[in-house]
């Protein structure tokens, strides 16, 4: 047993204090003459054995009270001794170095890292080693790897391998990597054989920082090929830090969001940010500035003030000058662990659409033409895109669809096929196309014109009975287009009457989605995504002539939302999270035959065309924070696909610095107790490392000893003085 | 005897059967009286306060002197002769024939010895010497014999029983210079009394009844066998009777070398009930033997307690008429 508070242990002459005083009445009493010396005599003879007894109780529970209270005072650890880094096993010995190399080992402390101190003192167990020990190295990471796969006595070996070590960017798992170690301790070196090798002792060593999240959960100690358990010892690599040194803060978690009521190509970055510090009453606010930062140059900065123990959230508004998807990163300012300061954040800045409208039926009485709803629709609200352009039908051929996202074929009943072909190369570059129907509509050209665009069969107009409409069914509120509609808005747009349209048989591939249906089933919207480009379909007119869409609450937003998807504007906010280490999944363009992901480092890794079957691939690789491009390949073309990339941020649970007790560590990793009932961290354990009781425990157990101690003492006084 | 008569009584066989609660005289003031017999005369008058002066003067035939007469005196002790000569009316009063042997008998063994003098109340000694003393101060009004008896280990009588004039100053000034020391012998100071008394006596016996005491008391009965009168006053301080020692304390005899070291709060218990039961068997032995018991507290006053007894004893006749 040892004390993390060994002068405390003078309290135990504490213990002497009742005997003392039971010696001082015992040899220096108060003398009474008294008369009834007979009656005195018989009582006395009559009692005093059960009092004997009582009185040697009670004397025992004062001394076991005042006793029990130094030891628990003197914070007792029971099992193996503090161990010093230096093996002092008496035979030879198998040493498994485990170095914790997880995000929290690059906070810097007295300006050297914790993954610094863990290599140096890595590197003292390893020329301490006896002449007749050996060594592993285990780097715990996610999986824990293994430089050497046996353990080896080359100490130039095992500190060229140290030297080399790099801490990494996510959470390690720690009691993998000591089941790792136990297990390799087993193996026989290269050019040794068993029946040479002299009786081993075994044992872990784990180099951390031992913060809050580091264990996470029991480890296998027995050494694999042996009946032999390898013993344990942790070594805190900052037990020279105050644990209150140890605070800092990170950023958990942003987001960006449209201001849908601001100007245009404004965003909303909401951030948090947390201080993994004790709150107390006595807590003051740090203040330190947020910066956000685009295209490598500070946009904003704002002051938060952040209070130990607490969650910070802020919001700041920035107008971006391009739109599309936009890499940002917010910083704050460095602390200890610079890492998890620092939030890459993908921004989806709305885009300006600018749409081209075929006019199909030029009419002079405005609400008889499909144009005067679409224009409307078009301007209502914030003015946060250009005004479109409006063509006749006859005007399509001599228009440059190279400057517009979105061509609307407003009641276009039919055109040419330089026209369609020409509308068919817009939209394959990337263009927009909306179709919407009118009486008079040529099935037949439409089909043949954009049979590449829009693979199906139209069918003949279908006109409803007399006192009977058409309503739309089943709308998909999931797609970005009609989210809006959940709700009680929805109503407004499923209550539509509808007169006629026209039947569309779709060549189902997934390309396609109906968001709204008749009753027979037939697309009333109908969207399509080709390789770079998008179509829209609308089975019926714009004007009032099929429907009364047009004069329906939810068709202003319809329109809007159908052209921002058209002219992929509508992109959703990412709000997917990715950490070092996780898997995401990449967004595969149509007709891709080769994907490039190229990290923050510039490694890149490529998906060939065999593995891109699906409209995604799976990318494991996030090992580094930062933004990872996508670069795929198109008809021998390498394109960027901005859209597709992504952000990768570490992992917040590395940004609470703050001690785990090494009793607790212990336990958990011995399976004595789960990583869940950990306790609250108070730092007083700064111990190199650490046997097998759990310091708290024995406190605990200590403390609940005296009270019971208390409560028998007070109540065989209580009955001693009430009697 | 005195020469007053107003308070004294006269030998009466028509005693008021009215019980007198005696004047209660703080102890602790009787203890700031150091002269035994002042301190006997103020509990003796403490105890007869409040008694009516008996209309009855009793059968004496020996003339006492001539009282004039008031309403509610007896007629039949109209003096004619008086009468006839001065034309008014007297009574005749008679002295009291005594016929009552008292004897005082003090237990003064070394337990009687306590509380220690310093204490601020009495002995049981002083208290015991105290009802001696009253008791003498009201015998020797009534005229009758009063003696004094004391014993350790052995009976040692100090003042014969008599009846003249200068015999309560005698037997208080014996009294006085009684100290108590030695062991007890209880049963052969009883047994030395049985022999020694002649006449048929009555028995005032303080004792403590410790050390042998309670064994000795079967005893009394051969005195009562003889037609003795015995009133025992059981005399015990309120620390016998309630124990109120606390810490751990050397308890030493008073009559011997015995000693004991115990803590007080841990026996308490265990003597109350020791003292209960010595009680109980000192009553149950008293009834037994017809010895009249009667428990003196010494932090009680004395007066009350002999009126007690005198009322008791004047519904039976005896000691006071």
């Amino acid at each position: 047993m040892t004390f993390a508070q060994p002068w405390m242990l003078l309290g135990l002459l504490g213990g002497l204090i009742p005997i003392i005083i039971h010696l001082i009445h015992r040899f220096r009493p108060r003398t009474q003459p008294f008369p009834a010396m007979e009656l005195l005599l018989r009582s006395v003879k009559r009692v005093e054995r059960r009092w004997r007894i009582r009185r040697f109780i009670l004397l025992s529970l004062r001394v076991l009270i005042l006793s029990a209270f130094a030891l628990a005072a003197a914070k007792p650890l029971i099992g193996t001794a503090p161990m010093p880094t230096t093996a002092n096993a008496i035979g030879p010995e198998r040493v498994a170095i485990v170095i914790d190399a997880s995000l929290s080992m690059r906070a810097q402390y007295r300006e050297r890292s914790a993954f610094s101190r863990a290599i140096d003192a890595a590197q003292t167990v390893v020329d301490e080693l006896k002449t007749t020990d050996q060594a592993l190295i285990v780097v715990a990471g996610n999986p824990p790897q293994l430089p050497l796969a046996q353990p080896t006595g080359d100490r130039g070996r095992l500190h060229g391998i140290l030297s080399r070590l790099q801490p990494h960017w996510r959470p390690s798992l720690l009691s993998d990597a000591v089941s790792a170690a136990t297990e390799a301790l087993g193996r026989t070196p290269e050019g040794s054989h068993d029946d040479s090798l002299p009786a081993f002792t075994y044992r872990v060593v784990v180099l951390s920082d031992f913060s809050k999240n580091t264990i996470d959960g029991p480890a296998n100690f027995r050494v694999s090929g042996s009946e032999a358990t390898a013993t344990l010892q942790l070594v805190n690599v900052l037990r020279d830090i105050d644990p209150n040194q140890r605070e800092n803060y990170g950023i958990v978690n942003a987001a960006s969001e449209v201001v849908p009521s601001g100007v245009s190509r404004m965003v909303a970055l909401h951030t948090r940010v947390r201080n993994y510090g004790e709150h107390t009453n006595a807590s003051k606010a740090h203040q330190r500035s947020l910066e956000l930062r685009t295209s490598q140059e500070i946009s904003h900065r704002i002051n938060l003030d952040i209070v130990p123990g607490t969650m910070t959230e802020s919001s700041l508004r920035h107008t971006f000058s391009t739109t599309g998807t936009q890499f940002c990163i917010l910083a704050l300012e460095p602390d200890r662990l610079q890492e998890d300061n620092t939030y890459y954040i993908r921004v989806n800045v709305r885009k300006y659409v600018r749409s081209l409208i075929v006019d199909g039926d030029p009419s002079g009485i405005e609400k008889e033409d499909e144009v005067f709803y679409l224009e409307r629709a078009h301007s209502a609200g914030s003015p946060d895109q250009p005004t479109p352009r409006i063509i006749s039908a006859d005007d399509l051929s001599r228009a440059d669809l190279h400057q517009f996202d979105v061509v609307v074929l407003a009641g276009v009943p039919f055109l040419s096929k330089e026209n369609f072909d020409r509308l068919v190369r817009f939209v394959q570059e990337g263009g927009g196309l909306w179709i919407t129907l009118s009486e008079g509509f040529d099935a037949r050209s439409y089909k043949t014109g954009l049979q590449d665009l829009l693979p199906g069969k139209f069918g003949e107009m279908r006109f409803a009975r007399e006192n009977e409409v058409y309503r739309f069914i089943r709308p998909q509120l999931n797609h970005p287009v009609l989210k809006l509609f959940e709700g009680e808005p929805l109503s407004g747009l499923l209550t539509t009457k509808t007169r006629a349209y026209v039947p569309f048989v779709s060549q189902a591939n997934n390309k396609q989605q109906i968001l709204l249906r008749f009753r027979d089933r037939s697309p009333a919207l109908l969207l399509h995504e080709v390789p770079s480009g998008r179509v829209a379909l609308l089975t019926t007119s714009i004007d009032r002539d099929l429907t009364d869409l047009a004069i329906r609450p939810s068709f202003v937003p319809l329109v809007r939302q159908t052209i921002l998807w058209l002219g992929k504007a509508l992109t959703e906010p990412e709000k997917h999270r990715t950490y070092v280490g996780d898997t995401y999944k990449v967004k595969v363009p149509a007709e891709t035959t080769k994907l490039q992901v190229r990290a923050p480092s510039g490694r890149v890794t490529t998906f060939r065309h065999s593995e891109l079957a699906h409209d995604h691939v799976l990318f494991s690789a996030t090992d580094e924070p930062g933004f990872y491009e996508v670069h795929a390949q198109v008809d021998q073309a390498i394109v960027d696909i901005p859209s597709s990339g992504f952000a990768v941020n570490v992992d917040p649970s590395e940004s609470d610095l703050r001690p785990t007790p090494l009793e607790d560590a212990y336990a958990i990793l011995r399976g004595e107790r789960s990583p869940q009932s950990r306790q609250a961290s108070h730092g007083s354990i700064q111990g190199q490392s650490f046997g097998s009781f759990g310091q708290d425990q024995l406190t605990r157990i200590l403390l609940i000893l005296m009270g019971l101690a208390f409560l028998l003492e007070s109540g065989l006084t209580a009955s001693r003085i009430g009697r | 005897m005195s020469s007053d008569p107003a308070p004294a009584s006269s030998t009466s066989t028509e005693q008021h059967s009215e019980t007198h609660q005696g004047l209660e005289i703080d102890p602790k003031i009787l203890a700031d009286i150091g002269q035994l017999s002042l301190r006997a005369r103020i509990v003796a008058d403490s105890a007869l306060a409040g008694m009516h002066r008996s209309k009855n003067h009793g059968s004496s035939v020996e003339f006492a002197e001539h009282k004039e007469y008031s309403p509610g005196d007896e007629l039949r002790h109209l003096d004619w002769r008086a009468y006839a000569r001065f034309d008014r009316y007297f009574i005749k009063r008679f002295e009291d024939e005594s016929s009552l042997r008292v004897l005082l008998v003090l237990d003064c063994s070394g337990t009687m010895n306590y509380p220690a003098q310093t204490d601020e109340r009495l002995t049981k000694l002083e208290f015991a010497k105290t009802i001696a003393g009253a008791f003498a101060f009201v015998l020797a009004r009534q005229g009758d014999a009063t003696g004094l008896a004391l014993f350790s280990d052995r009976l040692n009588v100090s003042v014969p029983a008599r009846a003249r004039r200068g015999h309560l100053q005698e037997l208080l000034n014996a009294l006085s210079s009684v100290q108590a020391s030695g062991p007890t012998h209880m049963g052969a100071a009883l047994d030395s009394l049985s022999r020694g008394l002649a006449k048929r006596t009555t028995i005032i016996l303080c004792t403590d009844l410790l050390d042998g005491g309670l064994e000795a008391l079967p005893r009394l009965a051969r005195l009562r066998a003889r037609n003795h009168d015995v009133i025992l006053f059981h005399v015990l301080d309120p620390d016998e009777l309630e124990f109120p020692f606390e810490e751990g304390t050397l308890f030493n005899s008073l009559e011997n070398e015995d000693h004991i070291r115990v803590d007080g709060r841990e026996i308490r218990s265990a003597y109350l009930e020791e003292i209960a039961r010595f009680r109980g068997q000192a009553e149950t032995a008293s009834r037994r033997a017809r010895v009249e018991y009667h428990l003196a507290r010494t932090d009680q006053a004395p007066g009350p307690l002999i009126a007690r007894v005198l009322a008791h004893r004047a519904r039976n006749r005896s000691i006071s008429r």
